[in-house]
């Protein structure tokens, strides 16, 4: 009977799991290519069990290209929109600003999750940082850059651009941009611009 | 695991044995050979043998061997015997390609790995075709003299590393993964993620002269300084 129920509850278990995964998480997802943003650059919402999914989700809502590649590795996505990897460039993704060191189709969800695809040229250091923007009161914008292990720093020197002018953060990453109708982004060279922010 | 069928191809490579043929010549060049017990991880035999005779007459050459089947099985090397009922035998690979005919009938090229190891095959008698301790072989001498051409196809951020994989495979196709790659090429995939070596052919059942692809992720300087030598795959 004991026995019986180690069953049951296992199978029970393992039920939920899966509709877990079938379902999905509710994550935001951004994709930033080579020169401009391809989608989300306001994250979007969406259901996906895992960081490919998310991708897959996306391109179906932007209606954007993306191309995978079977490895030993797994699927590798190869191409994203009109640029595929090559040379020292390729398509990589975060979750939650770290670099997962697993394929996009194996990094599980859960809520809440960003997820951020862009186009990345690597040099000696690694992979570059991205950046990060969050609204810190009044017309002020507070950047951040992460590396590829999730550590963060703030972006100082960043440029924050709006209407088509530009402020330079101070060493804190905080930028005051004064009265605005667009969205504001934070950029620097070297680093994957930020989200947008209203 | 069926006997019948696994004897079979060993049987009728046995009609195919030669007896060895005239002896090396210096022109021949000189052929690797290691004898090792369970996958590797004892090794008995590592030296270097002249090429241009058969497998079997190296490795009597160098170890002391006993013979099944009219001469081309090897039953025993230095006293460690096979056995169909504890389904451990001796096999044989050159340039980590698991061979498809009597050792007494394949003939060692220069540059060849020749690798005996003794293990218990009943997982995988028949699924083992190629194993990636003979790294940087089968890249540079294939099997039997004939050899492909090689892909070194990276994911992001890898370049530098699979440009010095490249040059140690002596090959100049070296891209990002995502390019156009035949299927008949050899192909060694650069990634990242958990560290690992592994060796398979690209087309299973292909037979030692079908292509391969590796797979690898770790430490480059590790992999050409032949940390991975006689394993057959790793972690």
């Amino acid at each position: 009977m004991a026995r019986r129920l180690i069953v049951l509850v296992t199978v029970l278990g393992l039920a939920l799991t899966l509709a877990a995964t079938a379902f999905g998480a509710s994550v935001t997802v951004r994709v930033e290519g080579k020169t401009q943003s391809i989608f989300g650059s306001v994250p979007v919402k969406v259901s996906a069990p895992n960081a490919l999914v998310a991708l897959d989700v996306a391109s179906t809502l932007g209606e954007f290209y993306y191309g995978l590649t079977r490895t030993s590795f797994g699927d590798y996505v190869s191409q994203i929109g009109r640029y595929p990897g090559a040379g020292d460039a390729g398509w990589v993704f975060k979750v939650n600003g770290v670099s997962p060191p697993v394929g996009a189709d194996q990094v599980i969800l859960k809520d809440g999750d960003e997820v951020l695809w862009y186009y990345a040229t690597f040099g000696a250091t690694g992979g570059p940082r991205t950046l990060s923007l969050k609204a810190n009161g009044g017309n002020c914008y507070l950047a951040t850059s992460s590396d590829d292990t999730g550590k963060t720093a703030a972006a100082a020197g960043a440029l924050v651009k709006v209407d088509g002018r530009r402020v330079k953060a101070n060493a804190t990453g905080r930028a005051c941009v004064g009265g605005h109708a667009g969205l504001v982004r934070a950029y620097a060279v070297g680093a994957v611009r930020s989200n947008a922010v209203k | 695991m069926n006997l019948v069928r696994f004897m079979a191809p060993l049987l009728a490579a046995l009609t195919l044995a030669g007896c060895g043929g005239a002896g090396p010549t210096a022109e021949d060049g000189t052929a690797r050979l290691w004898v090792t017990r369970d996958r590797g991880s004892a090794v008995l035999v590592d030296t270097t043998v002249p090429a241009g005779q058969t497998l079997l007459r190296a490795l009597r050459s160098e170890a002391k061997v006993s013979t099944r089947y009219g001469g081309g099985f090897v039953q025993s090397i230095e006293g460690v015997e096979g056995s169909a009922r504890r389904h451990e035998d001796w096999f044989w690979f050159v340039n980590g390609l698991a061979g498809d005919r009597s050792a007494a009938s394949y003939r060692l090229r220069d540059g060849d790995v020749a690798w005996w190891d003794y293990r218990d095959w009943s997982g995988d008698a028949d699924s083992l075709e190629v194993v990636a301790g003979a790294f940087p072989e089968p890249f540079l001498h294939g099997y039997a003299g004939t050899t492909r051409p090689t892909a070194v196809r990276y994911g992001p951020g890898l370049r530098s590393d699979a440009e010095r994989v490249a040059e140690a495979l002596a090959t100049k196709d070296v891209a990002a993964v995502g390019a156009a790659t035949a299927g008949d090429l050899n192909l060694f995939e650069l990634g990242s993620g958990s560290p690992h070596l592994t060796a398979a052919l690209r087309s299973p059942g292909a037979g030692p002269s079908g292509a391969v692809r590796f797979s690898f992720a770790g430490s480059v300087d590790a992999l050409l300084a032949g940390d991975f030598a006689r394993r057959f795959s790793s972690p």
